[in-house]
């Protein structure tokens, strides 16, 4: 969809666009700009620009094995990542949610890591050392590739 | 500002509007986008979706009662949380200032740890509280606590 101003003779023409664009012309619709702070489990959302100007991808995985006592693999098979930014989690039970990493006290701790085999982030890992089974969540992962 | 496609006749003008919106064809102004992804409020604002399509809801709560070596227990009130996404504080005093959950120093070798955790406590679909522990005497910080979540209701 191409616009003008209405107080102009002589069209400017821009483009409302709804997907990612790096035009410094063109603009972003309503509805893009609110996705731009998009959570998905299913695809990559490009969320913003990190420092070397590349995009920053973010992507969400969901938990419902959250363990008791022990370390739990989940695989993500992530190809391509350059920067980790962001590496959080969310526990939930009927009672009660924390971010994780948490350190509730010397007994309750829970941590969340990423495994890389060369630029793919094959697997996070969370742990516990209390009993989680009653929990479940999420993990948030936001990087830049190498690719672009 | 109203500005209307090269190719169209004035009877429909796509805008530059100035309130959350979801259409594809209408644009924010800049005042709204600065909103859109990244306004913190003690108000309740949509900030962005979740990956069920819902809208996230960010609000911002002051804390300056700062526990000391204890549970503090802040009421606060939001029903119809479907999804807690983010649950965070900022801890500050007069030379530092730290995120919270936190976890500084070092046991193995004999130091002090100290660690400060930040939950929310539900009663059904209601956040009734949230929960400020720390292991070490913070009364003389104050900062405020970070919630984003979705809704039940949308």
């Amino acid at each position: 969809m191409r616009i003008k101003k209405t107080s102009q003779t002589t069209p400017t023409e821009v483009e409302i666009v709804n997907e990612y664009s790096t035009s410094t012309t063109d603009t972003y619709s309503a509805d893009y700009l609110n996705k731009m702070n998009r959570y998905s489990t299913t695809e990559e959302t490009i969320i913003g620009i990190w420092g070397n100007n590349k995009p920053i991808y973010r992507k969400v995985f969901t938990i419902s094995a959250w363990p008791n006592a022990t370390i739990s693999g989940f695989n993500v098979n992530i190809a391509n990542v350059d920067t980790l930014i962001t590496c959080r989690a969310m526990a939930r039970a009927s009672n009660e949610s924390f971010a994780v990493p948490s350190y509730y006290s010397t007994s309750y701790f829970d941590s969340l890591l990423a495994e890389f085999s060369g630029n793919t982030l094959t697997k996070i890992r969370l742990k516990s050392n209390s009993n989680r089974s009653n929990y479940s969540g999420f993990a948030i992962l936001e990087y830049t590739k190498t690719t672009d | 500002m109203k500005i209307k496609k090269t190719n169209q006749v004035a009877t429909v003008l796509p805008e530059v509007i100035n309130v959350y919106s979801t259409s594809t064809e209408n644009t924010y102004s800049a005042s709204q986008a600065n909103k859109a992804n990244n306004f913190y409020s003690e108000n309740e604002v949509k900030i962005g979706i979740w990956i069920d399509n819902k809208p996230i809801y960010r609000k911002i709560f002051p804390i300056t009662a700062w526990p000391n070596t204890q549970n503090y227990h802040m009421q606060i009130s939001i029903p119809n949380v479907d999804t807690l996404i983010e649950c965070r504080a900022i801890s500050r005093t007069s030379f530092e200032a730290f995120a919270v959950p936190n976890h500084y120093g070092q046991s193995y070798s004999g130091g002090t740890v100290y660690y400060d955790t930040l939950l929310a406590g539900f009663d059904g679909n209601e956040i009734t509280y949230i929960r400020l522990r720390t292991n070490s005497n913070r009364t003389t910080y104050s900062g405020f606590a970070i919630l984003e979540y979705t809704k039940t209701t949308d």
